[in-house]
């Protein structure tokens, strides 16, 4: 990526997700989901409020990654505490929540970002599964143990939880 | 929308490192040698991984277009273009493969002569699919019964699929010629589906299937146009209405043109294999030229017809023994800028042959190949493949488009081809080939 | 656009109202007989792929059964739209306080409950959505009367259609083992085999079993089973096999489970039908004779539409539960005062469904069952469907859902948020933690995998069958974009049928709790909210109920013309030319799901329908040798040659006998059919077809193409004696369509 909000953008969001950026944006990137995301919130936030979200992450990024969560999601500016949540949803879920009134989209308004989003979105490979509807497998998969949730997301499962 | 943004960003970089790669490379080398993998020169960007396939996609075209000898290797004492059945022509064909009651296949070497209907129409190589269609028309698993393509004359194309001695030997070596064969394979609790990959260390091609389309050359076109071979063009009869409209079995020999050529290669940097596709040149518009600037004359669409419906299959029943109305195809998804460019060169390369009236439509290939050859990815199956739609006019004609699952993918597709032994994942893969599913059984009880 | 004096009329054969399941059964059975049929879909055309339903289902943000289909389940504009239909978001709207809900809902809903299924009005009908649930109904659930005295009873047993149910199964492509099949009182032919082998049980299902598998309940033996399918388990009949999508309903991307189309496109294939889509069936026009025509309305996107008749010698609709009823009371006419099929008054009541008691639970931490990964659902509990506690309270089965908590609280979106926002709509977040990063992943992930859900299909009874409280009706004052008057839902559950959700709550908090040792998160006490809801109380106790999408009983069938729209043969008592398909007939609704049975009655119907036009009777001369008949046999159609009355012999000196011919007298070589009576009506197909015996009645073998010959079963040749020459009499035998 050539351009840096792009990459703190990345950066934030595998903060926020727990999502490492090489998993949210893979290189190389047929699919592009990151420069639609970028879009996707700022577009949702407003330019303003999108702006001061990566201008606080910019000033904090050193910083290890709770303490940068904190700071974003603990915001005392309503804006880029809320803002970043939708971006986390939308990294999960593949859809916008709009978190605030901005322009004509009011608090709440759902939608899917695209069908690629969709199939991308990260709460499935969370659930060590696919999203309902687009599934890679083979028959009979569903029959036997799933990879463990290291192999799909590079985070330990918790403690006694499976094999 | 999404197309557009890739686009975009395909345009931006793709002017430069074509560019780049035309001032280093100089003009196409014309070889008789089929490449072991892909070569990928840094930096590895999408642009350039997209460029260095399509590379391995001309080259391969070549290579497997050359003309043959006797042997069925490539007769390197002429060059493309000179007339003889082509490398790939001369490799054994799937109805040769999957036999009836699952007998073993003859030998490499030995010819399996034609279904009786064409006996005595001349020792010349058998056509029998059409497009999408159901049943015994169409021997393998299609993603939908979707339509025969029909040509400006009413005459539907024609199928072959070949497979090169490397997977024909995967077959005949694990039984999975029969379902019987097929289950003794899986009996061994470790054994899977996984043909050979090509490897640059080792300098070993690797699997290599092949899925022709044919036109019936008319009145109206010239021969010097196509790579134009005499064939057997046969349709299996079909008395069971469950399958497919009943229709009657017939052979006749016909000169036909090839259209479209899917090679899909597996090597060891893609082991999710290689998707190349090529068209004729003047198959089809894109869907994104405006309508008065489509000049033709097209194999697949008349400019005239404007008002036809676009990218329909001709109505039921379909019965290649009859005329039907020629089918209206437009390309849903048009080729980039750099393939535009990269296809120039080749053709230049190839001026004065029939092959310079062919062209890549894309090659698709993982981004995330598989760490090796015998296992699937296990949370990646498909390798994010690159592009992520890609359809040949004259093989995917009427599931053309973007949206995941639906329209055609090669890799998303043929990741759902199966064996006949669907019992559990390791069983049911096949390795992105639904030749497997063809395997017939020898009646033998356990 | 056209007037009265330009009518466009269109002509066949039989004339098919749906394109559905049964409207395509109809259609195949039919055209393959060599019938002309012409079916008119109120929807649009089948697609050439599914890209235009699989995006809409993509980008859908509720994505519920109808998502994937036209018209959008957003605009909520039925007063405008050609072919609206029901949609969960109409039913949400109507249980809801906006005041536009009841112009915003397609059925025009009175209460006091909400009717909580749905369906699709597009070519090859609500089979794009089914689950592919493909279960028999039980011996017993035709019997309610008999058994149980409640109910009524069909006019024809289970043993009546298990033949129907077989051919069904053939059609549909069911995979499923007989072994774990066979269970109260449902019975297979002898070595029967389902189409393919069993989809394997996931991961859920086994968890379940593990814990449920031979215990107790209230005396009865609890088993997971598997549940049979309308899914690829192999890939023979060329579609791909199944890969574990999870969005069964509402599409499959890759059409490993069967759909009508896979039908409809035989039909067309054997030239002999065509479909007119977009084509709105608005009356049905009747004389004293029956129905002489059913005009339509065809319509473009452009907004323009044409008017047609449709006219034939047979009629079929097959328009589903809602939209046949209403076709028939809007046919208002001087032979149809109260709407057509309608002396008994039947027509529209009698609405069910199956209604739904969902219960769900979270595993404890460390004991995951990962969901969301598999079909929609593979396994049930179906040991509960029948026993003698239906005569008090409703029975019914247990789908095992693979989706988690997706229908009960619409996870993962409501846990990812509630994660991420400190909430707890879900109710797996009951610290209201809001989390992020690595602890989120890791939250989210235990609490997924940990989710299952049970759904209780209850069936639905009428406390008064004949006096029914549920019912379709015109609803006066509302029409949709074509001018047709829209249908008007009274629905209610007996409490026959709550008595059946409160054994349901008891039993699943027994699974939930004892067996499964999980927390169950069912919402035990729904708010109850003024107006019509999906909630009622019962007994102190609050309950929410979904519809299982199961539309049935509004044109029943049965014996007494006075108290049902069909008979048996699902024909109007009232026009003899008129039959009625779908599940629309069933007198009562057992706890399977309704597809595999709605098949099979098509299939019985569609032998009555071509035997009605193609029957044909011959005198067979006992003094001849083989005889045609005339009958082109194709091999692929169900076809009977059933004696029907005279007297022959092959040998004066023993008598006159029937078509079972002497039973004291063997054949002897030489004979017709050697080794079988002498004297019986033998048959064979062309003039080189192996003899084979009649009888008084014989399916006609198929897989054989030819003229149909009939014979007695004599010393054709003479070697014996006088031969054919002193035989005397002739039978007459009717050859129609139909199984033994």
């Amino acid at each position: 990526m050539s351009d840096p909000n792009l990459q703190d953008f990345i950066d934030l969001s595998a903060v926020l997700t727990g999502l490492s950026a090489k998993l949210l944006a893979p290189s190389p990137d047929p699919i592009k989901l990151p420069p639609l995301f970028f879009a996707t919130a700022q577009q949702g936030m407003g330019a303003a409020a999108f702006s001061n979200l990566l201008g606080l992450y910019a000033s904090i990024k050193g910083q290890p990654p709770a303490q940068i969560a904190s700071a974003v999601l603990g915001s005392s500016d309503a804006q880029i505490a809320q803002g970043a949540r939708s971006i986390m949803k939308l990294w999960l879920l593949g859809s916008w929540y709009q978190p605030y009134n901005q322009g004509t989209a009011h608090k709440g308004d759902t939608r899917v970002v695209s069908d690629q989003a969709y199939k991308e979105s990260w709460a499935w490979k969370i659930a060590q599964s696919h999203p309902m509807g687009y599934s890679q497998y083979h028959f009979g998969y569903w029959a036997e143990q799933p990879p463990t949730l290291k192999q799909f997301t590079g985070v330990d499962a918790k403690e006694g939880q499976q094999p | 929308m999404k197309i557009t943004l890739k686009r975009a960003a395909c345009l931006g970089a793709s002017f430069t490192s074509a560019l780049a790669m035309a001032d280093a490379a100089g003009p196409p080398v014309l070889s008789p040698a089929i490449p072991f993998d892909v070569t990928a020169n840094p930096p590895f960007t999408l642009d350039n991984l997209q460029h260095d396939f399509d590379v391995l996609s001309w080259q391969t075209f070549v290579a497997l277009n050359w003309p043959a000898k006797a042997d069925g290797s490539a007769d390197t004492s002429v060059k493309i273009g000179a007339p003889g059945q082509t490398v790939w022509e001369s490799w054994k064909e799937s109805y040769a493969i999957f036999l009836p009651q699952g007998q073993k296949p003859l030998a490499w070497d030995q010819h399996t002569p034609p279904p009786a209907a064409c006996q005595g129409k001349g020792d010349l190589p058998v056509l029998q699919q059409m497009g999408k269609v159901a049943g015994v028309l169409d021997e393998f698993i299609q993603p939908f019964k979707t339509g025969p393509l029909v040509d400006q004359d009413g005459t539907y194309t024609r199928n072959a699929i070949m497979v090169n001695q490397p997977m024909f030997n995967d077959i005949v070596n694990n039984g999975l010629y029969s379902q019987e064969g097929q289950q003794a394979f899986f009996t061994k609790a470790d054994n899977r589906i996984a043909f050979s990959c090509g490897t640059k260390e080792t300098q070993q091609v690797g699997a290599i299937m092949v899925k022709s389309a044919w036109k019936v050359l008319g009145g109206n076109d010239n021969p010097q146009d196509f790579h134009a071979v005499d064939a057997l063009v046969y349709t299996p009869g079909n008395t069971d209405p469950n399958t497919g409209a009943v229709i009657p079995e017939s052979c006749s020999a016909q000169k036909v043109g090839l259209v479209g050529l899917h090679i899909v290669h597996k090597t060891k940097d893609a082991p999710q294999w290689v998707w190349s596709t090529f068209e004729h040149v003047r198959n089809v518009p894109e869907k994104t030229t405006p309508m008065n600037e489509r000049k033709g004359p097209y194999l697949f669409y008349d400019a005239q017809a404007s008002d036809r419906p676009i990218n329909e299959p001709p109505p039921r029943p379909w019965d290649p023994s009859k005329k039907a109305t020629p089918s209206q195809i437009v390309r849903e998804i048009p080729l980039t800028v750099a393939t535009h460019q990269l296809n120039a060169q080749w053709q230049g390369a190839l001026k004065g042959t029939v092959w310079a009236n062919y062209q890549l439509i894309s090659t698709q290939w993982p981004t995330a190949p598989a760490d090796d050859c015998q296992l699937p990815s296990p949370t990646n199956p498909l390798g994010t493949p690159a592009p992520s739609f890609l359809a040949n006019a004259t093989l995917e004609t009427y599931n053309q488009g973007t949206t995941p699952q639906a329209s055609s993918s090669c890799m998303e597709c043929h990741n759902n081809a199966t064996t006949r032994v669907t019992q559990s994942p390791r069983t049911s893969f096949a390795d992105f080939t639904f030749l497997l599913e063809r395997a017939q059984s020898t009646g033998a009880k356990e | 656009m056209s007037t009265l004096h330009t009518q466009n009329i269109e002509t066949a054969d039989v004339i098919v109202v749906g394109a559905g399941m049964a409207g395509s059964v109809m259609a195949y059975q039919l055209g393959l007989a060599g019938l002309k049929v012409l079916v008119l879909e109120s929807g649009p055309a089948i697609p050439p792929n599914r890209s235009e339903y699989l995006e809409r289902f993509y980008t859908a943000v509720f994505k519920s059964p109808e998502s994937p289909y036209p018209p959008e389940q957003t605009e909520q504009t039925p007063a405008k739209q050609f072919a609206p239909r029901a949609t969960i978001q109409d039913l949400i709207t109507a249980g809801s306080d906006d005041p536009d809900k009841v112009q915003k809902s397609y059925l025009v809903q009175k209460g006091p409950h909400l009717f909580a299924s749905t369906y699709e009005r597009v070519g090859g009908g609500t089979m794009w959505h089914w689950m592919g649930t493909a279960l028999r109904l039980l011996p017993n659930d035709f019997r309610m009367r008999t058994a149980y005295n409640v109910g009524v009873d069909w006019p024809i047993s289970y043993d009546d259609l298990q033949t129907a149910y077989c051919r069904a199964e053939q059609e549909i492509g069911v995979s499923a083992d007989v072994a774990s099949q066979t269970y109260l009182g449902v019975t297979f032919p002898q070595g029967y085999q389902y189409s393919m082998h069993g989809i394997p049980p996931s991961l859920v299902d086994q968890g379940l079993g593990k814990a449920i598998n031979g215990t107790q309940y209230l005396g009865i033996t609890l088993n997971v089973r598997q549940t049979p399918a309308g899914r690829n388990s192999q890939n023979d009949n060329g579609r791909r096999v199944c890969a574990g999508n999870t969005s069964c309903t509402p599409i499959c991307p890759i059409q490993a489970k069967y759909d009508a189309t896979v039908t409809m496109a035989k039909a067309l294939d054997t030239g002999n039908v065509r479909i007119l889509y977009q084509a709105v069936a608005s009356q049905v026009q009747v004389d004293a004779n029956g129905v002489t025509g059913i005009d339509f309305i065809q319509y473009q996107n452009n907004g323009t539409h044409q008017n047609g008749t449709a006219q034939g010698k047979r009629y079929v609709i097959a328009a589903h539960a809602i939209e046949t009823p209403k076709l028939l009371l809007n046919s208002i006419g001087p032979h149809s005062p109260k709407g057509v099929a309608n002396s008994s008054g039947q027509v529209g009541q009698a609405l069910a469904d199956h209604s739904v008691y969902l219960a769900w639970g979270l595993m404890p931490e460390g004991k995951p069952l990962f969901p969301f990964r598999g079909p929609l659902s593979s396994s049930g509990i179906e040991d509960m469907r029948d026993g003698p506690f239906r005569s008090q309270r409703a029975a019914w089965r247990i789908e095992i859902g693979n989706e988690g908590w997706n229908w009960s609280v619409n996870d993962p979106y409501t846990s990812v948020c509630d994660f991420i926002d400190g909430t707890n709509h879900g109710g797996a977040n009951p610290n209201n933690q809001a989390l992020s990063g690595v602890a989120l992943v890791q939250q989210l992930n235990s609490v997924l995998t940990r989710q299952f859900r049970l759904g209780f299909l209850i069936e639905q009874v009428e406390k008064d069958p004949d006096k029914a409280l549920c019912r379709v009706e015109r609803a006066e004052g509302f029409t949709d974009g074509l001018g047709l008057t829209r249908p008007q839902i009274t629905y209610e559950l007996s409490d026959y049928t709550k008595e059946g959700f409160k054994q349901a709550r008891l039993a699943a908090t027994h699974i939930i709790t004892k067996l499964m040792g999980a927390t169950e998160l069912t919402d035990l006490n729904p708010e109850l909210k003024p107006g019509s809801q999906t909630v009622f109380k019962y007994d102190g106790q609050n309950y929410a109920f979904f519809g299982a999408g199961h539309l049935m009983g509004t044109y029943r069938m049965g014996s007494d013309r006075t108290k049902s729209v069909v008979n048996k043969d699902q024909r109007s008592w009232d026009h003899p030319n008129l039959f009625l398909v779908g599940d629309g007939v069933f007198p009562t609704t057992g706890t399977a799901n309704p597809t595999l049975t709605i098949t099979a009655l098509t299939f019985q119907a569609a032998d009555v329908v071509a035997s009605d036009l193609l029957k044909r009777t011959v005198q067979v001369q006992a003094n001849q040798a083989w005889q045609g008949t005339g009958v082109q046999v194709n091999g692929h159609n169900w076809q009977l040659a059933v004696c029907t009355g005279g007297q022959w012999t092959a040998n004066p000196g023993t008598g006159m006998v029937g078509a079972a011919g002497n039973s004291r007298l063997t054949a002897k070589p030489g004979y017709t059919l050697p080794g079988q009576a002498e004297g019986a009506l033998i048959g064979r197909i062309g003039n080189s077809g192996a003899p084979f015996l009649v009888g008084n009645q014989a399916q006609l073998p198929r897989g054989q193409q030819g003229e149909l010959q009939l014979c007695i079963n004599d010393d054709l040749t003479g070697r014996y004696g006088a031969g054919l020459s002193d035989n005397r009499g002739s039978l007459s035998v009717e050859v129609r369509f139909g199984t033994v």
